[in-house]
């Protein structure tokens, strides 16, 4: 297949999708969120014109202008990761709730490459980035090797590695040689490594944008095609769907199980390199506190239903959530405000996304039954 | 005349393939009443109508005269319908009692009343003779017993009209019997008794009319008692049936499969499993275990397959020479072992892949199938249509039907053409015709013999003796994890066998020098 013709075949795919009821779906899912976004609103705001003009900032702050639009897909990139790691996980059958840790320590490995080596640029930033990998896809095996040594639920050692990885970064990373630009990084300490920027801030002036929105989308275009079209694929679902079936049919189900694990803590730990390997870098929360990307991760992935392509638009929405939460401030909402706005939004989504997949179930069983009714009035006749 | 229960011109469709069609069924208090058809003809479905699990599409069903609809379960509960399921529908790591109570359990201000009804079905238990015990865990009984939870968990909610989808295919003989006791006596009481199942000499056994089904229409309904098992296939399938194979004499050559000094303990090694067992299989020939379930088949097929790891020093398993005891089950197919597993649910499909998807479970990886790592989809679909085709697998969307979603035999059918169909030497079938009907269970049986003649060495597990005589050159009794008899078909009884099976008789074998008949 040329390349021409692979563009081809995604597009009308995205056209496929698009249309399809699963669209609709997600479109209702997200409407029901911000509705109760909404009600929240009104009940906390001082009057209802200032609620409504917290909802219009909500709705519209991420499209305001060419640079609010570009810093929304700029903070897209490692959302959309991290949900492609979850998302992954979970096709293997493995409930990924690790990601934050994953995140954490593939972000000190990011930021100890960054710092400590020194390498020309872009090559720096590739160096960086695959540490970044490799931290997360270590964070990842462990889960995974306890799992299929000693049987112990994934989730549970995942719960506890975030915690080992937020301290361990509290450790790692208050080290002056690395990082010792406290908690407002404005400064840069480590050009090359630095995202390239592609020339994307000249199309979104005033932004951070750089290319990792678009590695984030070429990465779930991969991940798609290895779950559809390669023998990987193929195993990591085989196992997901019945471990039994799979052992019978000699596919090594710890060796896959382990190896989903690692390659979803990969893909966290290059959400990290996404994060703080910008120009204008996000700082490292580095204060022993879990970084709750992770679970965002969950949700992005939620809204996709585990879609790899699907979880390129998840992501970018929550993002765009995130952004106008933000303004919203400007209108008196305070922080913890807008936080629980939108998480109240998201959970909403994740809720109904759930609801939605259930109805769609029932609207294509209700679907055939008519279609066959008419097929059949029609050889009567 | 009035019925007990009545479907009238019951049509059900799944996507374009039509399970029912203008189906009219109907049974009397107190009949026992078969439901005869071909793998795929539609028995599962109707009988899943009737118990709430599907709406029809059209039709109409009467219970004692009375129109009903019957939306789900709990609607069926209402009208005293009780079903047991082709594949249980039991929680595993619930209890017995449990498993009885749960959707209809007692309680006192939201806790549990566990004393009154353990009494009731104490008392169901002893007067139907139906043998449980109420505090074990599911998972730790045999199917027998899982088999008469189900039928507890019936009558504990009052039902008068049983449905019991195919019941005996995972029976023993003595179960079958005790079984049939059951059911005459449930009849003998008035209650309405529906059964399907493939085995004729049953219904002749047992029901009192029979209704055949064939590909969703209904054929007829007929008297058991004036109409021959010979004339009851033939409404089935729509032709003659044989129900001999006609098979040359074995000319075995040399040794492919050989067991040596296999033991195994179970888990807390207080019992032995299996003893000392010794035997071989040879290229072209068919070895059938002959044996009561439970006797160590399952333990046995486990190791050679290598489901289950070896543990015992002694214990050796070769395959064409090489050493197999404890290598990889990837590399055991790639030597040239086949197998069809026991358990087709759990171990033979991955049944949320499509047919496609499953006929190349364990052949994904060759380069027929892929290339530097991307499936070769074209191959895999053009694959999978030929053994459609070859093996008339029947199902609603073809390759890419969801293998959940076909009837028992057709499941049994995919597992036989994928595992006869791949390169192989040794061929070993747990069951095989388990669930099949006996068109299916002809072809099969004609399968096998083929792959015989194509040289391939065949070790059969098989708890019908009717088949073991049918297709083996050379039989094998296990009792208590020991082989205690070797014999050839044609010059012994099911009598014989009988006795050694039960544990009556048994001969002196060698451990060395394994005989032969020859
Ligand atoms: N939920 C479903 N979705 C789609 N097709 C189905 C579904 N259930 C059954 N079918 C199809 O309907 C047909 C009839 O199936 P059914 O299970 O009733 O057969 P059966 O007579 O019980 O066969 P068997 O003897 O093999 O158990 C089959 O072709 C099967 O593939
Ligand atoms: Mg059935």
């Amino acid at each position: 297949m040329t390349f021409q013709a692979f563009i081809k075949k995604l597009v009308a795919s995205l056209k496929k999708a698009v249309s399809s009821s699963a669209f609709t779906n997600t479109f209702f899912a997200i409407s029901s969120g911000v509705l109760v976004g909404f009600v929240i609103m009104l009940l906390t705001a001082s009057s209802l014109s200032n609620a409504v003009n917290g909802l219009f900032r909500l709705l519209t702050g991420g499209f305001q202008s060419p640079s609010m639009l570009g810093n929304v897909l700029f903070s897209a990139a490692p959302l959309i990761l991290v949900g492609l790691s979850v998302a992954f996980a979970f096709k293997t059958g493995l409930f990924n709730i690790g990601a934050s840790g994953q995140f954490m320590i593939g972000g000190i490995f990011a930021l100890y490459v960054a710092n400590l080596v020194s390498l020309p640029p872009v090559i720096h930033f590739i160096v960086a980035a695959l540490a970044a990998i490799v931290g997360g896809a270590i964070w990842g095996f462990i889960p995974g090797l306890l799992k299929v040594r000693y049987n112990v639920n994934e989730v549970i050692t995942c719960i506890m590695l975030n915690y080992v990885a937020a301290y361990t970064s509290v450790m790692a990373v208050e080290n002056p040689a690395v990082y010792d630009r406290g908690i407002t990084a404005i400064s840069i300490d480590y050009p090359t490594a630095e995202i390239p920027r592609l020339g994307l801030n000249q199309l979104f002036p005033g932004s951070y944008i750089d290319m990792s929105i678009l590695i984030a989308i070429a990465v779930a275009i991969l991940i798609w095609f290895i779950l559809k079209k390669t023998t990987l694929g193929y195993q990591l679902k085989a196992v997901g769907f019945s471990k039994d079936a799979s052992k019978y049919a000699g596919i090594p189900v710890s060796r896959n199980m382990i190896l989903s694990m690692m390659i979803a803590g990969g893909l966290a730990g290059l959400a990290a390199a996404m994060n703080y390997l910008p120009a204008n870098p996000d700082y490292f929360r580095s204060f022993s506190q879990i970084n709750p990307i992770g679970f965002e991760g969950i949700s992005i992935a939620l809204i996709a239903q585990s879609h790899p392509i699907g979880i390129i638009f998840s992501g970018i929405f929550i993002s765009f959530i995130k952004k106008g939460a933000l303004l919203m401030q400007f209108f008196g909402f305070n922080k913890e405000i807008t936080s629980i706005i939108m998480s109240v939004i998201i959970y909403m989504i994740s809720i109904s996304a759930f609801v939605g997949q259930f109805i769609k179930k029932r609207k294509l069983m209700k679907k055939q039954k008519s279609k066959l009714i008419d097929q059949r009035g029609d050889a009567n006749v | 005349m009035n019925y007990a229960i009545e479907m009238i011109n019951i049509t059900k469709t799944f996507g374009t393939l039509i399970a029912n069609d203008n189906i009219t069924f109907q049974v009397k208090p107190g009949e026992i009443h078969a439901i005869l058809g071909e793998n795929g003809a539609g028995k599962s479905t109707l009988m899943s109508i009737l118990f709430g699990l599907y709406t029809a599409d059209s039709g109409t069903i009467l219970i004692n005269g009375q129109e009903v609809k019957i939306k789900n379960p709990n609607d069926a509960n209402r009208y005293k319908i009780g079903m047991v399921h082709q594949h249980f529908k039991l929680v595993d790591v619930f209890s017995v009692i449990d498993n009885i109570l749960l959707g209809a359990e007692t309680t006192k201000h939201g806790f549990m009343q566990n004393d009154v009804p353990r009494k009731a079905i104490e008392e169901l238990s002893i007067r139907y003779a139906l043998k449980v015990d109420l505090d074990s865990y599911i998972k730790d009984i045999s199917v027998g017993m899982q088999q008469r939870v189900e039928i507890l968990k019936m009558l504990y909610r009052n039902a008068d009209i049983l449905i019991f989808d195919e019941p005996t295919a995972v029976l023993t003989p003595q179960e079958i019997e005790g079984l049939f006791k059951v059911i005459k006596a449930f009849a003998a009481e008035g209650k309405s008794i529906i059964i399907i199942t493939h085995k004729l000499n049953e219904i002749k056994a047992i029901a009192q009319r029979c209704t055949v089904l064939r590909k969703g229409k209904h054929v007829a309904t007929v008297d058991v008692s004036n109409t021959s098992v010979e004339r009851l296939a033939e409404l089935m399938v729509g032709r003659d049936v044989s129900f001999e194979v006609e098979k040359s004499k074995a000319n075995p050559k040399e040794v492919v499969l050989e067991v040596k000094n296999l033991n195994l303990q179970n888990k807390d090694r207080t019992k032995m499993i299996l003893k000392n067992v010794n035997f071989q299989v040879k290229a072209g020939e068919i070895v059938c275990i002959a044996g009561i379930e439970g006797n160590g088949q399952t333990q046995l097929i486990n190791l050679i397959t290598g489901l289950d790891k070896l543990h015992d020093l002694n214990s050796h398993i070769t395959l064409n020479g090489a050493d197999i005891t404890n290598v990889s089950i990837r590399k055991r197919f790639e030597l040239g072992m086949s197998h069809i597993p026991e358990d087709r649910q759990k171990y033979g499909l991955i049944l949320d892949y499509t047919l496609s998807e499953n006929m190349i479970s364990n052949t994904y990886y060759f380069d027929k199938f892929q290339k530097n790592g991307l499936l070769k989809f074209e191959a895999i679909s053009a694959y999978t249509n030929q053994l459609i085709e070859q093996y008339d697998i029947r199902s609603s969307m073809g390759e890419y039907t969801k293998t959940r979603s076909m009837s028992g035999g057709n499941q049994q059918k995919a597992i036989i053409a994928r595992e006869t169909s791949r390169e192989h030497h040794l061929l070993i079938a747990a069951q095989p015709t388990r669930g099949l009907d006996v068109g299916a269970i002809e072809y099969v049986h004609k399968t096998i013999v083929a792959q015989r003649d194509l040289n391939h060495a065949i070790l059969v597990v098989s708890l019908e003796l009717d088949e073991v005589m049918t297709i083996s050159d050379r039989i094998l009794v296990m009792y208590e994890g020991e082989i205690v008899g070797e014999f050839d078909p044609l010059k012994t009884t099911v009598e014989e066998i009988g006795l050694y099976m039960s544990g009556s008789k048994r001969m002196e074998l060698s451990t060395d020098d394994i005989p032969s008949i020859h």
